[in-house]
């Protein structure tokens, strides 16, 4: 057995056959799921499809099986101020409620067309992960992968019994304002940070808090729906993210990094860098985080160091609205003479 | 009282009721308004239970879910 396998590592060494690489395909591809593999699974005691979207959207159709949570995923599972509770006795009680036990496979599916759900997903499943849970899954594609491969959806609730969930806390995938500032400072060095918000946020153009730019020391700026798959939107004709991923357009955005070190994802409130979280799980980064903070509490704190540092220029904000305000003076007049 | 009096008095009533009406319907403040803004702060609104809109069993699901544990 062991000359086998020495031979089978000699002969692929001389053919150059690559160890799991991060371009060929995914490192740890159980981590997304597909439609067949919900389906398959949805029925059994020991899975749960959980629907990452509102009631509303839950009880129009969902996956048959699938269990929601009564609120979007990232309203659920996060604080009012979007972040993660700081009580795991909550998370206890009511991932054990809602039928999720620390050997129950969790698949997580939003919607990112209509609903733009696919966000919440990768929230619960970062939560999931950081709470030590050891299968959670996103459905890749989410609700328009389900319904692109025909099958059904139903109105008919699904409630999960109650399982024992006991939190085993992994820190390492929670970033804290602590870390960041050190990174920001140059008192922690080796660290990657990804910048997962828009370019234009990123460079302080898209202002939402009191100040906008970047944390100093980011390595990248990857917005999160450049890294989705793309396709031509029937309605506009023009190319949009469609909420899938696949290891050959993500692989390229963080191809020079160093997957052995620790990297770290925000954006504005901790949402969108999940998805960065995820991708990084995939493509086998040993130490990947999320900024739960994120923007929101560090644009906020002048005390923070920023980068690309903007202010809102309020003469500049008041001058567009004299300008749309003439714009739309203008246009009166031709509007009542239509009528 | 006169009839003259009476009459102006049935008039001033009229006309507040109508005013009273007209304020209304300008300002946005109409009957029910406090039920529907105000009352849930006073936690008696009849703003319907999450999961009402599944049945009862779902209902009190969701009130288990998220009740402190």
């Amino acid at each position: 057995m062991i000359r086998r396998a020495a031979s089978f590592a000699a002969l692929a060494f001389l053919l150059g056959v690559p160890a799991p690489s991060r371009a060929a395909g995914w490192a740890n591809p159980d981590l997304l799921v597909t439609p067949d593999v919900v389906q398959a699974n949805v029925g059994k005691p020991d899975w749960v499809v959980v629907d990452c979207r509102d009631l509303k959207a839950y009880a129009k159709g969902h996956i048959p099986g699938a269990i929601s949570l009564g609120k979007e995923c990232k309203k659920a599972l996060r604080d009012p101020t979007s972040r993660v509770f700081k009580d795991l006795k909550r998370y206890e009680s009511f991932l054990g409620k809602a039928g999720i036990g620390n050997d129950t496979h969790v698949v997580f599916y939003g919607e990112h067309k209509v609903t733009d759900t696919f966000k919440d997903a990768t929230v619960g499943f970062w939560i999931l992960e950081y709470l030590g849970h050891e299968k959670a899954h996103v459905l890749n594609g989410g609700l328009d992968a389900w319904t692109r491969a025909g099958k059904q959806l139903t109105n008919e609730p699904t409630i999960k019994p109650e399982r024992t969930f006991k939190a085993r806390l992994v820190a390492a995938r929670y970033a804290s304002t602590e870390e960041m500032l050190r990174i920001a400072e140059g008192k922690l060095k080796g660290v990657v940070v990804v910048d997962a918000r828009s370019r234009q946020e990123h460079e302080g153009e898209d202002i939402r808090a009191l100040r906008g730019g970047a944390v100093p020391n980011t390595t990248l700026n990857v917005p999160h729906a450049d890294t989705m798959d793309r396709e031509k939107d029937a309605a506009s004709g023009k190319d949009r993210d469609n909420g899938f991923i696949s290891p050959e357009r993500v692989a390229g955005f963080y191809k020079g990094l160093d997957p052995g070190r620790r990297t770290i994802a925000y954006c504005h409130t901790g949402t969108r860098s999940t998805l960065t979280y995820l991708e990084l799980r995939l493509l086998g980064f040993k130490d990947p985080a999320n900024y739960d903070d994120s923007w929101i509490v560090w644009g906020n704190t002048p005390r923070y160091p920023v980068a690309n540092e903007q202010f809102i220029n309020f003469e500049r904000l008041q001058k567009v609205e004299k300008g749309l305000q003439a714009l739309e003076d203008a246009a009166k007049p031709k509007e009542l003479a239509a009528q | 009282m006169t009839v003259g009096r009476m009459t102006l008095l049935a008039l001033a009533l009229v006309l507040s009721a109508v005013a009273g009406f007209r304020a209304s319907k300008r300002g946005g403040i109409q009957p029910g308004y406090f039920e529907k803004q105000e009352a849930p702060a006073y936690g008696v609104s009849k703003e319907k239970a999450m999961g009402s809109e599944l049945g009862t069993g779902y209902e009190e699901h969701f009130r288990r879910l998220y009740e402190s544990r």
